[in-house]
């Protein structure tokens, strides 16, 4: 995979059949391992493991699949917003919720 | 007259300048496509958007009643999630070729690999409607048709079903939404609309492709494996 021509402005960069059945073959094998990791008892740590895993995946589809690895610098900073306002979303509002003192509803209601 | 008859010339001169695929506000085909692949991923960002707010609420519910999104969980079928999981990422695989073979200007290599890509999104929806009917006869439907009979509440075993029902479902459309496109590049292959020069289209669907493939990712591992398999 270290092998590619540099990317210039004028040529796309066009990954070889082996790169791209590598990547494939790693996408099995993680998604083999996330039913694996399933069967096992790891208690508060399965679901941690399994996200792990499909972060994974995830990244290996979006740099070499979606080409951003080679993309301009502009198209980066797109996915990396996406990501950064992603997390913003799930993070924050998430220990909103889970760190909030909820009351009880008052007596009468 | 003379200013209409200026007028039409000028724009043939425009035309004559670059090839019908250049638009005319680009200095040249780089800038067209990088133009191009910046606006899809802008949509993508607007997507990863649209799908986050479900796997917030997801999140947030399934944190309040982590034993029912287990129970709900577990009358999901692993083995078709699973053969879903892999007819995506193998489409993924096909789909990525097709670029490749459009990067390379082969015609026929593009729509072998664009047909590869509908049949295996079409083996997904298949198994999809599989999975659906069953739980339509398992009287799994929430707010319409729901009832539990094994252990559980069968209230918060409902909302696990409404987020499977709503995840899975706005997942399907963008794979048929995507089925029909495929259709749609099929045919402009066809009709040899695109060159080495000019396959945009392609690498964009492509690009949407792959992040139908990603939700799924996510989607598979959230909704099927919860807390081990029984």
């Amino acid at each position: 995979m270290s092998q590619h021509a540099p990317h210039s402005e004028n040529t796309p960069h066009i990954a070889s059949v082996a790169n791209y059945l590598t990547i494939f073959s790693i996408l099995l094998v993680l998604t083999a391992v996330t039913v694996w990791v399933a069967f096992l008892e790891l208690g508060p740590l399965n679901t941690p493991v399994a996200m792990a895993i499909a972060s994974v995946k995830a990244i290996v589809v979006i740099l070499y699949f979606m080409h951003l690895k080679f993309s301009p610098g502009q198209t980066k900073l797109a996915a990396a917003a996406a990501i950064f306002w992603l997390l913003i979303l799930l993070i924050v509002t998430f220990f909103d919720y889970v760190g909030r003192t909820w009351q009880d509803n008052p007596v009468g209601w | 007259m003379s200013v209409s008859t200026e007028a039409a010339s000028h724009s043939h001169d425009v035309h004559a300048d670059h090839p019908e695929y250049m638009r005319h506000q680009f200095d040249d085909m780089d800038q067209q496509n990088d133009a191009a692949n910046l606006g899809m991923w802008l949509f993508l960002l607007t997507e990863v958007m649209f799908f986050g707010g479900f796997f917030l609420g997801y999140s947030i519910y399934r944190t309040e009643y982590y034993d029912s999104f287990v129970n709900g969980s577990h009358h999901l079928d692993v083995f078709l999630g699973g053969l879903n999981t892999v007819a995506l990422i193998t489409s993924s695989v096909t789909m990525a070729f097709a670029v490749r073979a459009a990067q390379l200007g082969k015609k026929n290599h593009i729509i072998m690999f664009l047909v590869m890509t509908l049949v295996l999104g079409v083996v997904f929806m298949v198994n999809k409607y599989l999975e659906y009917s069953h739980k339509w006869h398992d009287n799994l439907i929430p707010g319409l048709d729901f009832i539990w009979t094994e252990p559980g509440d069968p209230r918060t075993i409902q909302l696990f079903y409404a987020f499977y029902f709503c995840m899975t479902g706005t997942h399907g459309l963008h794979v048929l939404i995507g089925l029909g496109l495929i259709i749609w590049l099929v045919i402009r292959t066809q009709q040899n609309k695109f060159t080495p020069q000019y396959y945009a289209p392609i690498e964009n669907f492509g690009l949407y492709w792959h992040f139908v493939d990603l939700v799924w990712i996510f989607l598979f591992p959230l909704l099927y494996l919860i807390g081990g398999l029984h």
